[in-house]
Parts: structure tokens; C-alpha cells; sequence
């Protein structure tokens, strides 16, 4: 635990999901009480690799906090909130496509679901991190944070679903993480629930200066195809049942240069209707 | 050909004018707008063929030559016969080591290679740059060859360099008094990396890189730290890492953890 403590770790634990053998490592005591808790099923004998980081802030004198809690993948941070539930969903979610891979009831995908402008986008995860950075920019362009890194395609009505949850975790899991860290502020982050209709798709662009435009499908359909976490075991129905949906979804592409003039142009887009 | 005596398979490699290319029977092909994306049996990601690539790829049935499709192809694009078959046998052969042809062996890809970054070794130069600092001055490799110096990796916006900021302030005096400059390379401007070196009394010599030119540290993430000794050589190995920079800091005045 020396190297825990030096750089303010404090509890780890480790865990089997799937064949991804890992640890976790908190600043917190309860937040590693509750992880043990809420993952007892899968937690086995020490694992070296720290696979995630969660860094949890002191409780302020006032009961809300400012700081954010961190959930770390290796050196990057991937959710950020002030949220305890937001941190413990965040994990629970991240840790559900540890085992996507193996799974054949959908086609599991690397994307996510964003709110623009009142409209549902599906967009690579890849863009995720430069929304998260726009900060108080993101609410002013319409622009809701993703929580979620993976979403869903169903093989039959070729739309997108939730990532059905598959971990055995206790129900209350999430009530019990608000109950060890009470201390809570709001944001927006956003879980997605319910099929959701997308009305675009977006991807990068081949042209590293392009801005929003249209895309070609099939370009569309091999990038969604390539961000396809179980493509091996859904074969050639999954790829048809991606095939439909981009077929019925709006495609654009861009180069992510300047995420804000990005996003502007895609809330203009959306913000016209179907 | 040369066919494998148990597949009975041929090398794409050895696809010529004379073959009669059919494609596999277990292969789904969605063709939108005109371009293929194709997706052999069992496999785990596809094939994205644009769409001269999918009209060639929806003449695969069987029926004829490689060389008899050239003469078809020439003929439609009003194209020279020769450049035309020599692309269609390179594409097909392409097409055949995708695994994505009858009679025609899979080849895997090569594997990507992938190695962390190693720096240079020990006692070597480390690469020259030339940055500004916070007053706009350029302070460049050799202004600081007075002394040893532990130049790190540093931004802002990493969570780790914010975990490991308090550490590398209480090594500060140590390493002033033991005659080592601490330099930050860091992303941002100013005003962004300040409130943090604030937070926490760190007082390096800061040089702005947000367009990451320095080669020192190219392809490295932060935070990552060099030990250099007074003519500019590395006198530590690259160390990457929140775990492994505040170890390098406190080798450097002689302590260990």
C-alpha cells in the first residue's frame, strides 16, 4: 500500500468480471467499503493493474461540495461529477462493458447518446472527453454530458437501447453509495434509460480540417461497425442490423477541430427538426 | 497454384489474370450508397470498400477471369487494359487475404506494433527545445546547462499532475538545495496553470508547449519527468507515471521511498 498512500490511495480492491482480471483503487475508505460491497460477487485475490482510479473529495464543512469526484480509466479521466450516485452509476455502467464483449443479445457499441439541442446524436466516444471539457459552455449550445461511453443496437428493430444490465448488483447499490457519501452537488449527466431515436449519427471525418457535413453511409456504417465491441459474436445479423440503422439515420462527419464551432453547427442542424 | 494440401487453399499472392474469383458464401455484405462494408463469418471487424472497390466486389460470382473482368472494366471506364488489370489483381488479392474469397487462405494482418515510449538512454543528450516562458521570454535546452534540472511533463487539466503537485512542492527546497532547477513543460497558458502551482507553493520555471512542439517529451502523456545533468544530457531513464515522477524527484536529491 506504500505506493497507495504517496499519492493519497487509501484503499484498493480487485475483481474478475468476465476474463478482465482488475483493481481499484479510491482515496476514500467508504467509497471502498461500499465498491466491496456493492461487487462482493466478483471481488477475488489481490490483481496488480489498476485498471481504474476513483478520487473522491473531502466532505466539506457545509455538507455540498464544489470538487468533483473523478472516476479514472489508467491515466484518463472518464467521468467527472458531483454526484456520488452519478460516480457509482458511472462505474457500475463502465464495468457492464467489461463483459460486452462476450455478450450476443445486441450489438454493443463505443458510443454515446447526446442531447443537442433538444434531439437525441449518437456520437463516437472518442468526442466524449472534448464535451465534457466545454464545462458551463455545454448547457449554453444545448449540449447534454453524456455519462455513458456504450450504448446498444438492437438486433431486431435496429435502434438504440440501454446496455441491459447484466452484473449481479445488489438493487439498492447506488442509495447505499448516496447513504457513505452524503455530501452531493447536481449535474447533468446523462444515463441512457429508454431506446432512444437518434436523429444523426456523426463521425470523424477523413479530412482532418473537415467541419459538419453530410456523410456517406457506408463510410457511416464501416465507422459504427469498427466502434462494434461484440461484432465476432453477432456477425453478419449485427452488421445488417447496423446496416438498418444507419440506413434510416442522418449521417454526418467532422473533424472534432473546434468541438464548440462543431456542436453550433449540429445544434443548428437538429434545432431545424426532422 | 500452389494449393495447401489440407485447405486446399491458394496464397493470395498467387492470384493472377487467370483466376476466377467467387466470394464466400458466409459473407454479409451491406452495400449503402453505393460502398460496401463486408463482414466475413466469425470474424471481428469489417471491411469498408468504397465504391469502385464494391463494383468490382459484386462481379466476384464466379463466372469469369480476372483478366475477362479487366477487359469489361477497361472497356466501361474507357480505361488503358493493362493499369486496369493490374489493379484489379491487386485489389483482388487484397480481398482474398480479408479471407473474404473461395479457395483463397485468410492472411491475419500484421499485428500493430506498440511499445511505450523509451526516451533517451541515460548519459545521451535529450532533444533541444526552445519555449516560451510566462513573461514571453524563449528559454531554450541550452540556457539551462548550468546545473542539473528535473523537467517534467505537466498539464493543468491532468488529474494525476494534480494529485502529485503537493508531493513534488515538499521536495522543492531539497532540490534547491541540492542545486536542481525544476521546470515544467506544460500545456495551457498562464493564467490556466497557475491556480494550481498557487494551490500548492509550487514555484518551478514553467515553459508553454500547447501546440506539444518540444520533441523532449513528444508522444509522451503526463506526467512524465527526465532527470538532466548539467550539459543537457539525461541522467535518468524517461519516467512516466503519478506512481514513478515523485520517485525520480526524490532520487534526485538523494532520497528514496
Amino acid at each position: 500500500m506504500d505506493k497507495l498512500d504517496h499519492l493519497g490511495w487509501v484503499v484498493s480492491s480487485s475483481f474478475a468480471i468476465g476474463d478482465v482480471r482488475f483493481a481499484v483503487r479510491s482515496t476514500s475508505h467508504a467509497f471502498g467499503e461500499w465498491l466491496s460491497d456493492a461487487l462482493g460477487a466478483y471481488e477475488v485475490d489481490d490483481v496488480e493493474e489498476f485498471l481504474y482510479s476513483v478520487v473522491v473529495p473531502d466532505p466539506p464543512a457545509g455538507g455540498k461540495t464544489k470538487e468533483f469526484f473523478i472516476l479514472y480509466k489508467g491515466s484518463s479521466a472518464i467521468l467527472r461529477t458531483l454526484d456520488p450516485a452519478t460516480l457509482g452509476r458511472g462505474l457500475l455502467t463502465e464495468l457492464e462493458g467489461l463483459g460486452l464483449h462476450q455478450r450476443d443479445d445486441a450489438v454493443y457499441i463505443v458510443a454515446s447518446v447526446v442531447d443537442i439541442a433538444g434531439a437525441a446524436a449518437l456520437l463516437p466516444a472518442s468526442a466524449v472527453p472534448g464535451l465534457a471539457k466545454l464545462g458551463r459552455r455545454a448547457g449554453r449550445l444545448g449540449v447534454g454530458i453524456p455519462g455513458q461511453l456504450t450504448a446498444a443496437i438492437d438486433m431486431h428493430a435496429a435502434s438504440v437501447i440501454p446496455v441491459g444490465p447484466s452484473l449481479d448488483v445488489p438493487g439498492d447499490a447506488l442509495e447505499r453509495l448516496a447513504h457513505a457519501l452524503p455530501w452531493t452537488g447536481r449535474d447533468g449527466l446523462r444515463f441512457l434509460d429508454e431506446p432512444e431515436t437518434v436523429r444523426a449519427f456523426v463521425v470523424p471525418s477523413r479530412d482532418p480540417e473537415a467541419s459538419l457535413q453530410p456523410a456517406r453511409k457506408g463510410y457511416a456504417l464501416a465507422q459504427l461497425a469498427g466502434r462494434t465491441l461484440n461484432l465476432e459474436r453477432v456477425g453478419g445479423k449485427g452488421l445488417e442490423a447496423l446496416g438498418r440503422f444507419i440506413d434510416r439515420t442522418p449521417c454526418y462527419e467532422t473533424a472534432w477541430k473546434d468541438t464548440t464551432a462543431a456542436l453550433t453547427q449540429l445544434a443548428d442542424l437538429l434545432g431545424e427538426g426532422p | 497454384m500452389n494449393e495447401d494440401p489440407t485447405t486446399g487453399e491458394i496464397s493470395a499472392a498467387e492470384i493472377g489474370g487467370g483466376f476466377v474469383p467467387r466470394s464466400r458464401a458466409d459473407v454479409t455484405a451491406i452495400v449503402l450508397d453505393g460502398e460496401a462494408v463486408v463482414l466475413a463469418d466469425g470474424a471481428a471487424s469489417v471491411h469498408y470498400l468504397d465504391e469502385l472497390a464494391t463494383l468490382v466486389w459484386n462481379t466476384l460470382d464466379g463466372a469469369a477471369t480476372l483478366d475477362e473482368l479487366a477487359e469489361d472494366f477497361a472497356d466501361v471506364f474507357e480505361a488503358e487494359l493493362e493499369v486496369v488489370r493490374n489493379d484489379l489483381v491487386t485489389l483482388v488479392q487484397g480481398i482474398g487475404r480479408a479471407g473474404l474469397l473461395q479457395g483463397v487462405a485468410y492472411e491475419a494482418p500484421p499485428e500493430p506494433s506498440f511499445a511505450w515510449p523509451t526516451g533517451v538512454a541515460v548519459g545521451e543528450p535529450i532533444p533541444a527545445f526552445k519555449l516560451p516562458d510566462a513573461t514571453g521570454v524563449d528559454i531554450s535546452l541550452s540556457d539551462l546547462k548550468d546545473r542539473r534540472m528535473l523537467l517534467v511533463n505537466w498539464s493543468p487539466r491532468c488529474g494525476f499532475c494534480t494529485m502529485i503537485a503537493p508531493l513534488l512542492a515538499d521536495l522543492q527546497p531539497e532540490l534547491h538545495s541540492g542545486g536542481v532547477r525544476l521546470v515544467f513543460i506544460t500545456l495551457g497558458d498562464a493564467e490556466e496553470n497557475r491556480p494550481l502551482l498557487e494551490e500548492h507553493g509550487l514555484q518551478p520555471m514553467v515553459l508553454f508547449d500547447d501546440e506539444r512542439t518540444a520533441l523532449v517529451f513528444a508522444g509522451v502523456g503526463t506526467p512524465a519527468a527526465y532527470l538532466v545533468d548539467g550539459e543537457g544530457r539525461a541522467a535518468s531513464e524517461l519516467t512516466i507515471g503519478a506512481d514513478r515522477v515523485p520517485d525520480l524527484a526524490l532520487s534526485a536529491v538523494g532520497g528514496d521511498r
